[in-house]
């Protein structure tokens, strides 16, 4: 059985503008220990995916589709068995580690707040245990978050989501706001701590170039919905999304001046979701745009670009169709 | 706690006092040359006399020579004579101390009734809860305290009869015991319930805006993914960062304890320091009025020093790394 299985995922958030479609028909699927990238600007719609695993979104939004942990619909549960199941069966490892923990509580504290929330006992050992384990002293425990530098805190949090040891790990962007070093440190740390463990990790970044190293598959968003999904490595080094490939091509090669130099950025922003274009979503920045793309939204399919290669997908019209 | 916090914050609180005790001397000085003068209004008195008069009332001899004598008189406790009777402004102001400590600490308590209600109110912004807690609190708050007190004076003991309409206790009354601290509190009760309803919707509007700028911060999210209900996430983790404007709020009215409510007592003839003050600017009996000011000052700086304080204890931010 799948750790976690979203089935025709559609969120919806209600503004006072009106409907906002975050995320459009997303099916995604992980397994027992395994990792999966998911990639894309920020407003695509990554971040919605991971507060709907724990039915985290703000009240009113409208949410179809099923979100299935350990086979067990999160939307169907009732409140006492939604409380028990987060944090146990999924953690987060969130976004923005400074105003992810609470000022003014020591984070010893809120690692054991989570182990008591769930019966469990030894909380104040097992918290010094579970900062030790990523790599933080046990006096660490008496501090105050603004005490900590960010890679420290954004350590606090992985060993906060570990409290109760769930089997699927979502990281939020859990490097985005580190220096490079400290970024490496943390990543190398989750990639450990997914091998030691068996966890299932659900990797959400917008840096592709960390998620080939970090995931065995990948699955690039745009606009609410994955328009490219594969092996990782192979979807990075040859896309067969132009989105992908102007993604890829952002991050500089090291070592070749010339693209250094002359980075390949994407020109423009991502569309305003509440007001979607006819046909295919990027087609206003897509440099392979032809007449059809106005008015033919493809979706999801499998890709031929590269024979022999299996599982790969994308939403393109320059796609093939028929898997030779 | 830091001792090089505390350290700083009383040290800072010690020099507040001593610019107000130096501001408070200069400024009575300025304000009137020759109080015993103004007392007789030119009635022919004997110069001897005047003379008698001025030393007693600390008014002889240059002004520094009369502020040396003020400091050290105020370093004994001494705050000079009233113009009114004669009597020492110490012993005044310390028999109108308590029945002002008793109704407006009472009130102040009964208002903060209020916080709790802003926590809920903000906490679910836009309920119905919220919408009606709110306009009771817009609704009290506009209202003047001496308005709400004609009103209740006029409506519940006046028509009513529900209440006295005045003073600490029964006129002539030799109760003693149980039965004077009831006809007390007999009294107390509309003039605390007017400032409180005075004061209520103040806390209210303000811890619920500290509630409300709360609501979105990560850490409450993450504290819901951990498993936590509803209530204990307010409790636990919104309650605890809403709670600095609400102390700082708190802090200055507790420091206006001392400053008693000028309209309230006056208008339920409360014999406390808002009365004495009131009393004391219709004189005017300046001593008297100086050694409030100083009263009223210190409280006030008093209050925020324990305001100071409790920040280190309640965000750690406060005390630096």
């Amino acid at each position: 059985m799948s750790v976690l299985e979203l089935r025709d995922l559609n969120v919806t958030y209600r503004t006072e503008g009106g409907d906002v479609p975050a995320v459009r028909g997303v099916n995604l699927t992980l397994e027992i220990g395994e990792t999966v990238g998911l990639a894309g600007e920020s407003g695509c719609g990554k971040s919605t995916i991971a507060a709907a695993v724990l039915r985290l979104l703000p009240k009113g939004t409208k949410v179809t589709g099923e979100v299935l942990l350990d086979g067990e619909d999160v939307y169907a549960m009732r409140p006492g068995r939604l409380r028990a199941v987060r944090w146990t069966s999924a953690a987060i490892v969130f976004q923005g580690a400074l105003h992810s923990l609470n000022p003014v509580r020591r984070v010893g504290q809120q690692i054991e707040e989570a182990i008591r929330l769930h019966a469990g006992e030894r909380a104040e050992t097992r918290a010094v245990e579970l900062l030790e384990r990523v790599g933080l002293p046990a006096a660490r425990a008496q501090h105050y978050p603004h005490q900590l530098s960010g890679g420290q805190r954004q350590r606090v949090l992985i060993a906060l989501a570990l409290a109760c040891e769930p089997k699927l790990l979502i990281a939020d962007e859990p490097t985005t706001a580190l220096d490079v070093m400290v970024q490496a440190q943390v990543l190398a740390l989750l990639e450990e701590l997914q091998r030691d463990r068996g966890l299932s990790l659900l990797f959400i970044t917008h840096d592709l170039s960390v998620l080939t190293h970090t995931c065995e598959k990948l699955a690039v968003m745009y606009a609410g919905r994955i328009v490219e999904q594969g092996p990782s490595k192979a979807v990075f080094e040859r896309p067969d999304h132009p989105y992908t490939r102007a993604l890829a091509a952002s991050f500089p090669t090291i070592g070749d001046p010339a693209s250094r130099m002359n980075p390949r950025g994407l020109a423009g922003d991502p569309p305003d979701p509440s007001a979607l274009p006819s046909g295919c979503p990027f087609q206003i920045r897509c440099d392979v745009a032809i007449p059809e793309c106005t008015t033919l939204d493809v979706a999801l399919r499998d890709a031929v670009s590269v024979k022999g290669l299996a599982d790969r997908r994308a939403a393109c019209v320059h796609v093939g169709v028929a898997r030779v | 706690m830091r001792a090089g916090f505390v350290i700083r914050k009383v040290v800072g609180a010690l020099s507040t006092l001593a610019f107000v005790v130096v501001f408070n001397f200069f400024l009575f000085r300025i304000v009137n040359r020759d109080p015993v003068n103004s007392m007789f209004r030119g009635r022919n008195l004997k110069p001897e006399k005047l003379e008698e008069l001025r030393r007693k009332f600390n008014l002889d001899g240059s002004k520094w020579d009369q502020f040396v004598a003020y400091v050290r008189q105020l370093l004994h406790g001494d705050l000079g004579y009233s113009l009114k009777g004669s009597r020492p402004v110490a012993t005044v102001i310390g028999e109108a101390l308590w029945p002002t400590v008793l109704l407006v600490g009472t009130s102040t308590l009964l208002a903060m009734i209020g916080i709790t209600l802003g926590y809920r109110a903000g906490w679910r912004r836009g309920s119905a809860f919220d919408t009606t807690a709110t306009s009771f609190s817009m609704l009290t708050y506009s209202m003047p305290e001496f308005w709400i007190g004609m009103v209740f004076l006029g409506f519940f003991s006046a028509k009513l009869g529900w209440f006295p309409v005045g003073g600490l206790e029964d006129p002539g009354s030799h109760a003693s015991g149980l039965s004077k601290w009831l006809d007390e509190l007999h009294h107390m009760m509309l003039p605390a319930l007017v400032l409180g309803i005075a004061y209520v919707g103040e806390y209210m509007i303000v811890a619920r805006s500290a509630m409300i700028e709360t609501l979105n911060e990560d850490y409450l999210q993450l504290a819901r993914a951990k498993g936590m209900r509803e209530d204990e996430v307010r409790r636990r983790h919104a309650v605890p960062n809403a709670r600095l404007p609400v102390v700082s709020l708190s802090a200055i009215n507790f420091g206006f304890i001392f400053g008693g409510a000028i309209a309230v007592e006056s208008i339920f003839s409360w014999p406390g320091i808002g009365q004495a003050t009131y009393l004391a600017v219709r004189g005017p009996d300046l001593p008297m009025l100086q050694g409030l000011f100083l009263l009223i000052s210190a409280g006030v700086i008093l209050a925020n020093l324990v305001a100071d304080l409790l920040y280190g204890k309640l965000d750690p931010r406060v005390l630096g790394r």
